[in-house]
């Protein structure tokens, strides 16, 4: 009876296993004749409140702002209008305490409509009015959502940092932000329910890329009413989409929103787009997908699997996966190039360096023996090595902070300071006053603090590479590895010699970059080497009212040369995303800016499911064979046990 | 019975009241509020004022006394309030992730003992044999592998190569249950090296018990002798074993959900601890706190349960 | 005609990898109403001829020759499943440690059914009167009160019997009791034997006691039967045996308990231990430790000698002076 039992239980789980399998699909079923995108993300968004986010994923298809980045032209970015009726009229302002500001107009387009939601009346979205793209960035100047870019305006529209102040003030009292206050640089017309101004401090030519950010969409005050902070999990935007299906930890599903009219698909590109079939739906309306869905998946290996699996769309490589599709740079793997993914490169404006801490008495200050010192380390860093090594080659070695497609870039220019040149650096150290690394005064070795964040082997390979390039010079490099906060906590004190630093932009403006070596962001601003050169910081405050031209251009080469003299980084790449398609994905260009243009996209859904049938046929046969070898192993000892069960003791007899 | 839960309640205060000290010192001890703030603040480069707007915001500007006295007094009304870093209220991240939590979790511990109990008591009979003794080679070699070679050795290959089942994701209702499959399959598979071996062993211990043989000079059957009266001795371990695991039935398994996109809370806790997400540690703890003391309450009582000679004064 | 009749049982053990034997050549047979007392010292081979007799044996013995028969039938030949009906219908045993031989998971009552509804006997509310009857029948009082308890709740006595209750539920023919007293405290020991020799009486049994200890067997036993190293050295009727021991092993069994037990006098009575199953010496198994062991003793096996009921194992039998006397 204990045998047949064991029988049975095998064969129901055998068939539970066959019955509950052959269907390996993760997705949710979708409406018929409708293709979502498929997407996955690590964690729930952390916010989709588009004031409280950094991220461009998701909230760039809920909330639009007035202009937004065109999605085939490249070098320069150009900006279109997305909400906007017209491009804003700029013109200078006197402002009462008698300084020259400047006054920018805007106008909205007519006929805009907010997402249907509960929190208007009758559940119908209402039209979008001037009044609520102000809304919105006052809300950034609320103290208790810790706004990501409110740093860029804060102090350049007048009266918002007071309006800030008085907000943090009421936060103190547990009150919340007062929205009825007026800011003085935020203007309606009274006029106009379409037609706002924004009246500025100080002239800032890169307003218009602000307002291309999420941050500047328009808000509805009556969803701020009725859900409050809550909002970052209950956006009610103006977008292409709406989020109609929210399960946190698992999916997010967004759908057209119906009461979106927008620009339609580019009907012009940058050059090869055409060959590249980019403009084969050229005039379409957007978005070109049925929608999107998000699934969240926690761990890399699994999403990476179900990309393979051909359920999720598109991937973007990170260092797990790089050798497996990538053969050498910008070359697919053989079974990539069988399976027909394509492959994507783009360079969001970005830099990776390091930076000294130009505190530091042994490595600091801008002496020619110091600046001779951090040039000599400079010269001993191989990027190349570093780049193969770490990223497969996906980046461009960097001379100086401004990257490609950034004005003021100079695709000839090389940094004399560049490496691998030991025997220069060995020179140089040699007239810091270290020859081959010993101070020629007291006969020790030159010691260097190397401080990281590094917690796993990659992040600890790379601290020990770059550590035995500069060891090359004869310098003793000390590595020291922080938990993550406590690593930026020293950063931010200035608790260190030479760190790992990277940066990347919010709009394509070379001001992103130089910020970084303007002496009022010093320390805890972005400034973290604490660099303080006069002379750079009067071209930069040139540099930041001027429009992108030759004449900025030759102001930032100027800078440039400035600073690489004095040598507070370390300049190693500009890195460029690696992103891999399936075939039928269709319209996709990676944007060159953190946007997110997923609308783009489309999906040709026959072939899709027609591979993704092919790349998945169950296989059966293993549990006959698994079976087999059970029954295989066990008969003897059943065989033996049922004798023994049906025989006397006499019948068995001698043995 | 009722005097026991009492006492036992009593107790549990006192306790509790301690762990929620030494989560306040402990964390303060590691990370200041201005690195929290740093860490949660989404923005690239916070201001000072935005720092600080933050620390008001959710009270880390008020004196440690007043901060850990309403804190604790919160945790015990049972309000957790809300996540430092994304607002959520904590209770509703709890109540959305228990239940997926609990299908996985609770299919792992029963199907674990069950598997391992059948198991354990188809070695137990063969004991001496050759299956003996593969079974003893491939208990340990279960148990000296990791969860995690077994997760993705269970999604290799019965996600890529057998193409199965799904390989992550979630669906909740019958329609789900093909998801719960793999990740119950790996955590069975993983746990049940150690069972088998253990409950082999209390199995065949009692076997050799005078009972055993004085049921069978009775006359009872060998299925009813193993059954009825071995597997009602060895439930005694095996329950011990099987309580004690039940809170972390309840805060699900970190590895498993993470790998196979359950939408639990197995990785709350830890998410909350890289996070720096005080809020959310300090409820985690004082919720895995609760849970364990009820676990050894349930312990007491499933022994009473079990073993007639354990009463509870 | 006897209920229980075992001829030339041989029992092998199986130590690390040789088998040795444990019971060898052991006969015997009980005759109704009858009680055949098997004495010994710890490790002669008693428990293992009742377990050989019952089918219990632990795994890493085996039967390999004789005959048991039990009214008539040959167990040796009966399959697993048709000795298991036997086993506790028939043939009933009670055990050395009533405090182990007890399941303490289950009640008292459940244990007497369970022997019951094991053998497909009674249901309901019959079994539970019947249950109550076997209480009464091994005289506890609160019959009803005992049957909710578990064994932990009991003294020493009780369980025992409980487990007589157990063990003649079914109205067995024969019993097997192995050491039933051992464990117990001597007044309660006297209670039980005269409990077992009563249900003897009353149900016509055929019991084959266990003991080690001579005084038990005299009270209870009408024969008995002297075991050392696998083999029955000496038997015959109790009296007989007891008035003039024929086999040196037997008088010095009983010179030891005659002396009053000294341990010092015991030991010299019988010098050096029993040698482990396996490395038994040859010729006579008891001559290393015989004090008229002679030449012969060492070569030859002795033969057995028989008079009348009586028979032993020993070159020397002197089975003639006991009966002049």
């Amino acid at each position: 009876m204990r045998l047949k039992s064991a029988r049975l239980i095998a064969w129901l789980a055998a068939a539970a296993l066959v019955a509950a399998g052959c269907d390996n699909n993760p997705l949710p079923a979708e409406p018929p004749g409708k293709a979502y995108l498929h997407l996955s993300l690590g964690d729930d968004p952390t916010s989709l409140d588009p004031s409280g986010s950094l991220l461009p994923t998701i909230v760039d298809n809920l909330y639009p702002a007035y202009f937004s980045y065109d999605y085939l032209k490249r070098n320069p970015l150009r900006l279109n209008l997305e909400l906007g009726a017209a491009w804003p009229k700029r013109e200078p302002y006197r402002l009462p305490n008698g300084r020259m500001g400047e006054r920018w107009s805007f106008r909205l387009r007519k006929g805009l409509r907010f997402q249907d939601d509960a929190c208007f009346p009758g559940g119908k979205g209402r039209e979008i009015v001037a009044a609520d793209v102000v809304f919105g960035i006052k809300r950034l100047a609320d103290p208790s959502i810790s706004a990501p870019y409110f740093s860029y305006i804060e102090n350049r529209v007048w009266g918002l940092a007071a309006f800030a102040e008085h907000n943090s003030e009421r936060l103190k009292h547990g009150l919340g932000a007062d929205f009825d206050k007026d800011v003085p640089g935020l203007r309606l017309d009274p006029k106009d329910r379409y037609a706002f101004q924004i009246i500025l401090t100080e002239p800032f030519p890169e307003l218009k890329y602000v307002m291309a950010l999420r941050c500047c969409a328009p808000q509805a005050r009556e969803a701020w009413n009725a859900y409050g902070p809550e909002i970052r999990r209950h956006p009610v935007g103006c977008g292409p989409y709406v989020l109609s299906e929210y399960r946190p930890k698992q999916r997010l599903l967004l759908t057209p929103n119906p009461n979106w009219t927008g620009p339609s698909y580019p009907s012009e590109g940058a050059p090869g787009d055409a060959e590249a079939g980019l403009l084969d739906d050229a005039g379409k309306p957007l978005p070109r997908n049925d929608g999107i869905l998000y699934s969240i998946l926690k761990e890399n290996v699994s999403s990476w699997n179900q990309f393979l699996q051909g359920y999720q769309d598109a991937w973007s490589l990170n260092q797990a996966n790089y050798q497996s599709v990538m053969t050498r740079p910008g070359q697919l793997s053989p079974d990539m190039k069988r399976r027909g993914i394509k492959l994507i490169t783009a360079m969001i404006p970005n830099i990776v360096g390091f930076i000294f801490n130009m505190d530091d008495p042994t490595f600091g200050g801008l002496s020619l023996a110091k600046r001779k010192l951090r040039q000599a380390i400079s010269l001993s860093i191989d990027r190349q090595e570093i780049i193969d090594l770490f990223v497969q080659g996906n980046a461009l070695p960097a001379e100086f902070l401004v990257p490609p497609g950034i004005g003021g870039y100079d695709p000839s220019y090389r940094n004399p300071f560049s490496g691998p040149n030991l025997t220069k650096a060995q020179a140089l150290l040699s007239e810091a006053g270290f020859p081959n690394g010993i101070n020629s005064k007291t006969g020790e070795r030159l010691v260097l603090h190397y401080d990281s964040g590094a917690q796993d082997s990659l992040g600890r390979q790379f601290v020990s590479l770059v550590s035995r390039q500069i060891g090359r010079l004869g310098i003793e490099v000390v590595q020291r590895s922080w938990r993550p906060v406590v690593m930026s906590d020293r950063q931010v004190r200035g608790q260190f010699q030479f760190i790992g630093f990277d940066w990347y932009a919010d709009y394509p403006d070379p001001e992103m970059f130089l910020l970084m070596l303007y002496s009022p962001n010093k320390r805890p601003g972005m400034n973290r080497s604490n660099y303080r050169n006069p002379v750079v910081d009067r071209l930069f405050e040139k540099v930041r009212i001027m429009e992108d031209g030759p004449a900025r251009a030759a102001l930032i080469h100027r800078v440039r040369d400035i600073v690489v003299e004095d040598c507070p980084w370390v300049y190693l790449g500009h890195y460029r995303s690696v992103l891999i398609s399936q075939p039928w994905l269709r319209d996709r260009k990676q944007p060159e800016v953190d946007a997110d243009m997923t609308r783009y996209w489309a999906i040709d859904q026959p072939m899709r499911q027609r591979l993704v049938a092919e790349w998945n046929r169950p296989k059966l046969w293993p549990i006959g064979v698994v079976a087999l070898f059970a029954g295989v192993g066990l008969a003897p000892v059943v065989v033996a046990a049922r004798s023994r069960g049906r025989r006397s003791i006499r019948e068995r007899g001698g043995r | 019975m009722l005097r026991y839960l009492v006492r036992r309640i009593f107790y549990a205060g006192p306790i509790l009241l301690g762990v929620c000290l030494a989560t306040f010192a402990l964390f303060y001890l590691s990370v200041s509020p201005e690195q929290m703030a740093r860490r949660n603040i989404s923005a690239k480069n916070p201001t000072q004022a935005q720092i600080r707007d933050w620390l008001v915001a959710r009270g880390y500007d008020k004196p440690l006394q007043e901060q850990f006295t309403r804190h604790a007094r919160s945790l015990f009304l049972l309000d957790f309030g809300k996540s430092d870093s994304t607002g959520e209220p904590i209770a509703q991240r709890l109540r959305q992730g228990a239940v997926p939590s609990l299908i996985v979790g609770s299919g792992v511990l029963f199907g674990s003992v069950g598997a391992s109990v059948i198991l354990a008591l188809f070695v137990a009979a063969f004991r001496g044999t050759y299956v003996d003794r593969w079974a003893t080679v491939l208990c340990v070699a279960g148990m000296s592998v990791t969860v995690l070679v077994f997760i993705i050795a269970g999604q290799y290959l019965f996600g890529k190569l057998l193409v199965w089942f799904p390989l992550a994701g979630y669906q909740s209702g019958i329609g789900g249950l093909r998801f719960a499959v793999l990740p119950i399959l790996v955590g069975v598979a993983s746990a049940l090296g150690a069972n088998v071996r253990f409950y082999r062993t209390v199995i065949l211990d009692e076997m050799g018990k005078d009972y055993v043989r004085t049921a069978r000079a009775k006359g009872v059957s060998e299925p009813r002798v193993l059954f009825v009266h071995v597997l009602k001795n060895a439930a005694i371990p095996i329950l011990t074993s099987f309580v004690l695991s039940l809170p972390f039935v309840v805060t699900g398994s970190l590895l498993l959900e993470s790998f196979f996109g359950i939408p639990g809370i197995g990785s709350y806790m830890v998410d909350a601890i890289d996070g720096q997400d005080f809020a959310v540690v300090r409820a985690m703890v004082f919720l895995g706190t609760v849970l364990y003391l009820v676990g050894a309450v349930l312990t007491d009582v499933s022994y009473a349960l079990v073993d007639p000679r354990v009463r509870l004064e | 005609m006897s209920v229980l009749e075992v001829v030339g049982l041989r029992t092998l053990l199986r130590v690390e990898s040789a088998e040795a034997p444990v019971v060898d050549d052991v006969s015997f047979s009980i005759s109704p109403g009858r009680t055949l007392g098997l004495v010994g010292e710890s490790g002669c081979g008693k428990s293992m001829v009742a377990q050989s007799v019952m089918q219990l044996l632990p795994p890493p013995a085996r039967i390999v020759a004789g005959e048991v028969m039990l009214e008539g039938r040959d167990l040796l030949g009966l399959r697993p499943a048709q000795m298991r009906d036997v086993r506790g219908r028939r043939m009933g045993m009670i055990f050395q440690n009533p405090m182990e031989a007890l399941n303490p998971t289950l009640t008292v009552g459940y244990q007497i059914r369970e022997s019951i509804f094991a053998h497909g006997r009674g249901v309901g509310r019959e079994l539970r009167s019947r249950t109550l009857q076997m209480l009464r029948e091994v005289e506890i009082e609160d019959a009803e009160g005992v049957a909710a308890k578990y064994p932990h709740e009991l003294s020493g006595g009780m369980r025992q019997r409980v487990a007589i209750a157990m063990a003649l539920a079914n109205r067995p023919a024969a019993l097997i009791a192995d050491e039933p007293t051992t464990a117990l405290d001597a007044t309660v020991q006297a209670a039980i034997l005269r409990l077992i020799t009563r249900l003897q009486r009353e149900m016509g049994l055929a019991v084959l006691l266990i003991s080690h200890d001579l005084g038990v067997v005299n009270e209870a036993a009408d024969d008995v039967a002297v075991m050392y190293l696998g083999q029955i050295v000496e038997s015959g009727p109790v009296d007989d045996v007891l008035a003039s021991p024929a086999h040196p092993y037997t008088q010095a069994l009983f010179a030891s308990r005659a002396s009053g037990l000294s341990r010092t006098r015991r030991l010299a009575t019988i010098e050096g231990v029993a040698p482990d199953a396996g490395s038994w010496p040859s010729g006579c198994r008891f001559h290393p430790r015989c004090a008229c062991a002679q030449e012969i003793c060492r070569t030859i096996a002795p033969g057995e000698v028989g008079e009348g009921s009586r028979r032993a194992l020993c070159h020397f039998a002197k089975l003639g002076a006991g009966n002049a006397k």
